[in-house]
């Protein structure tokens, strides 16, 4: 495969991260006013025994594509992506050990790791779409305005790993038993 | 337990264990697709129509004279009075090209094809010189640096161009040029006199009040000769 071609697949498991979060959502949202009735409580009573083997994938993948990036396309890093790179890496040894063991309490561990990449990722997006957020000018070696890839019109390698961060973040909250 | 319960029973213990699979059938199948979409869709990297052997991206520049030091801040910058090293190379189309001392004050931008910063100020300072605010008698050249074909907006010959470029273009591909002026952010200025001795070193997105300012001490200094 040619780095466009992984891009787009990559783009597009983006996409498919980001709708399936938004239909997480929300269900989470709707079982909230009803609970236990309709579509909501039967999507999350199916999703929720796979939930820890669906991030443990996710964090796989993205942090499959980020080696991928750096080591075959050779797109350097620079420096927020090395920051994404310390939430998602051990996002995809523990949550595969955690969905094994079914243990849930990996939550506790990998929810803060979920978040606060995701939220360097928004930055790192903001930085791409206004560089002047970061400086009045690039960083001769590899500043973080630099838009590796673009697919989809939107997806961004940032916009990957915020994909894939917001869905291990929803599927970390999902509720622990379904009534 | 009665035969009713226990029947209801099976049949939710039965959902419940059926339901995880056909999430993850869903899952696979929706990640088939998508890799059957991409190998279908894909191709070429489409930015490869440069090759080594042209001179828009293998222009390397020789360097006489002096380099001066790493620019840090306008402020108080010691290249300032210092004579710019003559800069001879070829332009995109590979005739020959040098930027130093002719007798012109010149306002010399080193740019690079993947910095998001050069590629909003390209179209800022060509406006500006299409709306004549480039003084008579000041020249406006260009030092395409830093290219590599791994980085976005490659080539760079093919982004000038889109961005209707007219300021003549040095090809700078092993940063020979950038090091001589102690270049140390893009995009980067450089202003001379006619006599080649530095006036000004600045970096970042200039607005048209800035050009206009720099070209209007640009045009009081000696014209050499």
């Amino acid at each position: 495969m040619s780095t466009d071609q992984v891009s787009l697949f990559l783009a597009l498991l983006a996409l498919l991260a980001e709708v399936a979060t938004v239909v997480l959502v929300a269900a989470l949202v709707a079982r909230a006013a009803r609970p236990a009735t309709g579509w909501p409580a039967g999507l999350l009573d199916a999703v929720r025994p796979v939930a820890l083997g669906v991030a443990a994938g996710v964090a796989i993948v993205s942090m499959l594509g980020s080696l991928y990036y750096s080591e075959v396309a050779n797109f350097p890093p620079c420096r927020l992506c090395w920051f994404q790179r310390i939430g998602m890496y051990p996002l995809a040894v523990i949550l595969p050990l955690a969905a094994w063991r079914r243990d849930w309490s990996v939550r506790w561990y990998a929810l803060p790791l979920a978040v606060g990449g995701g939220l360097v990722s928004v930055y790192h997006l903001l930085i791409e779409r206004y560089p002047s957020l970061e400086s009045g000018s690039c960083d001769p070696s590899n500043p973080c305005s630099i838009i590796w890839v673009e697919r989809l019109g939107y997806v961004t390698i940032p916009t990957m790993a915020l994909s894939g961060f917001a869905l291990i973040a929803v599927l970390l909250s999902l509720p622990k038993e379904i009534p | 337990m009665t035969r009713s319960s226990a029947s209801a029973t099976r049949r939710r213990g039965a959902k419940q264990s059926r339901t995880p699979y056909f999430v993850i059938a869903a899952i696979a199948a929706a990640v088939l697709v998508a890799l059957v979409v991409a190998l279908a869709a894909g191709g070429g990297n489409g930015d490869d129509a440069a090759t080594d052997a042209d001179p828009a991206t293998s222009g390397v520049v020789t360097v006489s004279g002096n380099p001066l030091p790493q620019f840090s801040d306008t402020a108080g910058d010691p290249a300032v009075g210092m004579t710019l090293p003559t800069l001879e190379g070829n332009d995109q189309s590979g005739a020959p090209m040098t930027i130093g001392a002719d007798g012109r004050p010149t306002m010399i931008m080193f740019v690079a094809h993947w910095c998001p910063h050069c590629q909003r100020e390209v179209p800022v300072v060509q406006q500006w010189v299409d709306d004549g605010r480039l003084p008579e008698g000041v020249d406006l050249v260009s030092v395409s640096t830093a290219i590599d074909p791994n980085r976005p907006n490659y080539p760079p010959d093919a982004w000038l161009a889109d961005e209707g470029w007219t300021a003549p273009v040095l090809v700078d591909a092993d940063n020979s040029a950038a090091q001589a002026v102690g270049l140390s952010a893009y995009p980067f200025f450089v202003v001379i006199d006619g006599n080649g001795t530095v006036v000004l070193r600045t970096t970042g997105e200039l607005t048209t009040d800035q050009l206009d300012a720099i070209a209007s001490i640009l045009a009081e200094t000696p014209t050499g000769g």
